[in-house]
């Protein structure tokens, strides 16, 4: 099997990225990170690990139509890839399994 | 769109206008720019603009920078073309290479003996404030001398008098268990031999501010008995444990034993009063004598911070005038403002500052072995001269192969090229060079530096790790490259274009002024170092060889034989059994560095209290057999003789003593000296041997018997030396089972004499070899070079009709008239630093025409050998081969 690099905050963007179907930019990552995951994080952090999933292959990017509130400038809209798909479900697997040997726990893992 | 409208402060986003990648600029900043609106809905301008800055701020990172655009794509054809040329051009490269490692490797590790050189004693807290007392005083032979070594009250005084000496301490290296020692702890049987043993007052303690590891700094000295050890010692007798409060036996003296008050942390740098073993002063009858006439202490001091030491000089004859006059007077009968005013005697004080100790005590006449600034200076220069002859060698290869490279600048240019971009791509090709080689060079030294550290003689080590090493070497590496490759570059890049490819400057090799100017510089500085090889080589086997007046060789030495205490006789006597050893002597007083030393003031004419008195003559106990057993001759009267008892009081002079004490006749003149009322028979004269160092002139030498059992000398005559010793060690065994046999071979300790002149000599002549090496390979590549220019005219030569002969002088002529000048100019630098350094020597060489005759021979046949490979090569080919081509 091939290893997939994926550290635990880039893991999470993509997981927005797809979230987001095709209306995932900067900012509506990092709206999503913050509601959904509670992280807030600074609009270049998320810039860098959505650069970093882009050159790995895991999401692909276009340009939006001009708006007006960014000045007229365009967004950079971005879709999780076919290999960006793979590799979350390659991560989810390997913990499934992992959880499964947890002895005596089954996948209900409780601590009451 | 209105007016008002609300904008991102305008730095911000012009600084990220600025820093940013164009490809990401749009993102980024539509980014920010919608965030900020958003925010300024929702939280207000001013939190809107000062977030605002944050996100730029933090979007401020490397992945995010705009690159230095068209830049890296020069850069990279630049090393392109650069790596491919150097790879097409091994054999240059390699030459450039190893030539430039070998200077970088020598230069870095003499830089770094220079600055460890040059860290003496500057390490210790308010160093500037110590100082060492120093003594100008006349000689018997009416010269004066410096020496260090002070009156025992001259401390004490120093500091009762003048206010601003803070501090005044002592040292003494030379008297009773000074020097060397047999100690054990206390309940173990074995002995073992120590060196490095001083006596020491507290207040030295407190004037070093020596760190201690363990112990009271403040009192650690107080008491007698007491003595303080260095962190290595203490590491080794004592691992992991406190040491203080232990109690030692030396040389088994079950009556003095010694407690250890403390262990000094390992020093932060080297000081030139670093021992193992600190002894206290305290209790020595010696230490509290008030006598002014004998001079055995080494005297330091501390100042007041706002003292100043050129006043303080000024008021120190007030201590002669004080304390030595009167002393003078009445233990001499010499009266000083007399001698002063009717021979020109002196005796006067100054201060030595401490950092100077080390490296400026090269007049100062004591027995301590110092560092000395002319040969730092002397070394520092040879690392600059190495360092240039490799860059020479650099700059020659690059523009004697400019023809080669003349026809590439040409169609550069035609191309469009401009000179600035040419010169930058000679740069790096330079640089990439220089880069290499300053690495391989690092390499080289640190591999090397075993080997130099047992040369020089000193602990060294390569700072990697301070934060200034790894810099200063590429900023080195930079400049180097610069100032070697900048010629050649400015040179090749000025080609005109049109003349080169038409072809006139392909055999341009022609500009040889300036290389035929650093080619005569690397020979004079190669001619000076032969030369400077040869003289030194030659002193020091001078010294070797010279008639000493003495035998040295098949002397074999027995140390600590007083343990033996009045058994030393029977062993004597037992030793003299065997038929191998001609004749035992039992005397400290040996004729090479190390042993007892005994400065006496003798009267002439044996009338004490004559004011005709000659001082610093040796006054040596010996028994019987010592003038035996050293192979000295006596000139006039006789040996000691057990048969007669009157012997016990008679004396025997050297002929320089009988100079001085102007008395030449045995059994008619008898010595006395200040310290005994008794007259010493004059009952013989021997020869002048050499019992010093012959740095200095044959002193004044008294001979009589006495008692000094430590060290016995064994004349033996055998061609198996190892059987011999094991037969002696089998008795010594008998006699002392406890005691290690320590023995040593008196030649051996007489080239130990010579030791830091034998260093010196080594480290040059290995640099001078280093330096003729890297001379060589310069040449070589140019010979080669010249060779490969020149191939077309030697095959029409030889079709005309010229021999190989012919052919060869034609291309070595012109290197022999280089050497030529070279030797011109090197010739008389040489002589006056060689001359220079032989007048540290009483006993030298003679500076002859032949050493210079040899070393031009010796440069011409290198250079010859160096390029006749080449020069063979060429003259030998086939010239239809070498004309067919073109």
């Amino acid at each position: 099997m091939k290893r997939i690099y994926l550290g635990e905050f880039e893991e999470l963007v993509l997981l927005m990225v797809a979230v987001l179907a095709g209306k995932a930019y900067g900012i509506s990552v990092m709206e999503e990170l913050a509601t959904q995951a509670g992280r807030s994080v600074n609009i270049s952090a998320v810039h860098a690990a959505l650069r970093r999933l882009e050159a790995k292959g895991f999401v692909r990017s276009r340009w939006s139509e001009a708006t007006k509130e960014r000045g007229g400038r365009r967004k950079r809209l971005f879709e999780i890839t076919e290999s960006g798909v793979h590799a979350l479900n390659q991560i989810r697997e390997m913990r499934n399994a992992l959880w499964n040997q947890i002895p005596g726990l089954g996948t209900n893992l409780s601590f009451t | 769109m209105m007016s008002n409208e609300p904008r991102p402060p305008k730095w911000a986003d012009r600084f990220l206008e600025w820093f940013c990648h164009p490809d990401l600029l749009e993102e980024i900043q539509g980014d920010v720019y919608e965030l900020f609106y958003r925010r300024y809905d929702s939280e207000g301008a001013k939190q809107a603009k000062r977030r605002f800055i944050w996100d730029v701020l933090r979007s401020f990172r490397w992945s995010t920078m705009r690159k230095l655009d068209p830049y890296p794509i020069m850069l990279k054809s630049h090393f392109k073309i650069a790596s491919r040329h150097l790879i097409r051009q091994r054999f240059y490269t390699l030459i450039n290479i190893l030539g430039l490692a070998l200077g970088f490797a020598c230069c870095l590790l003499i830089l770094i003996y220079v600055q460890h050189e040059r860290s003496y004693d500057r390490h210790h807290p308010e160093t500037e404030q110590i100082y060492r007392m120093l003594r100008l005083n006349s000689l018997n032979d009416g010269e004066v001398g410096v020496g260090s070594t002070h009156a025992a009250p001259f401390a004490r005084a120093l500091k009762d008098e003048f206010p601003e000496v803070v501090q005044a301490g002592r040292v003494n290296p030379y008297f009773f268990e000074a020097g060397e020692n047999l100690i054990r702890k206390e309940g173990e049987e074995q002995n073992t031999f120590e060196e490095g043993f001083v006596y020491i007052d507290q207040e030295i303690i407190d004037i070093f501010q020596w760190p201690f590891l363990y112990g009271n700094a403040q009192n650690a000295l107080d008491e007698p008995l007491s003595m303080v050890w260095s962190k290595s010692k203490a590491d080794l007798y004592f691992p992991n444990e406190n040491p203080v409060g232990k109690t030692i036996l030396m040389n088994n003296d079950q009556s003095r034993l010694y407690k250890i008050t403390g262990v000094l942390d390992q020093p932060s740098g080297p000081g030139h009063l670093d021992y193992d073993f600190y002894l206290s002063l305290e209790g020595l009858e010696n230490s509290q004598n008030t006598n002014w006439v004998s001079h055995n202490y080494l005297t330091y001091i501390k100042l007041h911070p706002e003292a100043d030491a050129t006043q303080l000089t000024a008021k120190l004859p007030l201590i002669v005038e004080k304390y030595a006059k009167p002393q003078f007077k009445e233990v001499l009968g010499m009266d000083l403002d007399e001698a002063k005013e009717k021979e020109g005697y002196v005796y006067e004080f100054f201060l030595q500052e401490l950092e100077k100790v080390h490296l400026h005590s090269s007049d100062v006449l004591d027995y301590q072995s110092y560092g000395d600034i002319r040969y730092v200076w002397l070394f520092a220069a040879i690392a600059l001269v190495i360092l240039l002859m490799a860059a020479i060698n650099f700059m020659n290869l690059s523009t004697a192969r400019s023809a080669n490279r003349a026809k590439e600048v040409g169609v550069r240019k035609v191309l469009g090229s401009m000179q600035s971009q040419l010169v930058g791509q000679f740069l790096t090709e330079s640089f990439i060079v220089v880069l290499a080689a300053v690495f391989i060079g690092l390499g080289l030294a640190q591999m090397s530096l075993p080997y130099f550290m047992e040369l020089a003689g000193r602990e060294l080590s390569i700072p990697w790790a301070s934060p200034w090493f790894l810099p200063i070497a590429l900023l080195l590496a930079f400049v180097i490259s610069l100032l070697s490759g900048l010629y050649p570059a400015f040179y090749l890049s000025s080609f005109r274009p049109a003349k080169v490819l038409k072809g006139s400057i392909s055999q341009g090799s022609k500009n040889s002024w300036l290389r035929s100017t650093l080619v005569v510089f690397q020979f004079s500085a190669f001619i000076l170092l032969i030369i400077s090889t040869l003289v030194i080589y030659r002193q020091m086997s001078f010294i070797q060889n010279k008639k000493l007046g003495f035998e040295k060789d098949q002397v074999l030495i027995i140390q600590d034989t007083y343990t033996l205490g009045d058994k030393n006789q029977s062993l004597k006597k037992e030793l003299l059994q065997m038929p191998e050893i001609q004749s035992v002597s039992i005397s400290d007083y040996l004729p090479v560095d190390d042993y007892s030393r005994n400065s006496m003031i003798f009267y002439k004419g044996g009338q004490r209290g004559n004011a005709d008195q000659v001082g610093g003559i040796q006054y040596w106990e010996v028994d019987h057999d010592y003038i035996e057993t050293m192979g000295i001759k006596i000139k006039s009267g006789r040996d000691f003789s057990v048969d007669m008892p009157t012997d016990s009081q008679a004396v025997i002079i050297n002929e320089r003593a009988a100079q001085l004490l102007d008395m030449d006749q045995p059994g008619q003149h008898s010595l006395a000296h200040p310290f005994s009322e008794d007259r010493f028979p004059l009952i013989g004269i021997v020869e002048d041997f050499h019992f010093e160092s012959m740095k200095g002139a044959i002193g004044g030498l008294v001979l009589r018997i006495g008692n000094s059992p430590s060290t016995m000398s064994l004349k033996v005559n055998t061609a198996d030396m190892d059987r011999l010793i094991g037969k002696i060690e089998k008795k010594w065994n008998r006699f002392a089972p406890d005691q290690a046999f320590r023995f040593s071979f008196m030649d051996e300790r007489y080239d130990q004499m010579y030791g830091a002149e034998h260093r010196t000599g080594t480290i040059f002549s290995a640099f001078a070899l280093l330096a003729i090496v890297i001379a060589c390979l310069g040449l070589f590549g140019l010979a080669t070079f010249m060779a490969e220019q020149r191939t077309k005219e030697i095959g029409v030569r030889k079709i005309l009709g010229a021999s190989i002969g012919q052919l060869f002088m034609l291309l070595t002529s012109s290197y022999l008239r280089l050497i030529g000048i070279a030797f011109l100019l090197a010739s008389p630098l040489a002589w006056l630093l060689m001359n220079t350094w032989l007048e540290d020597f009483a006993y030298r060489i003679a500076l002859n025409w032949d050493i210079f005759a040899l070393s031009i021979v010796l440069a011409t046949l290198i250079a010859i050998f160096t390029i006749s490979y080449q020069a063979l090569r060429v003259a030998t080919l086939n010239p239809a081969e070498t004309l067919k081509r073109e």
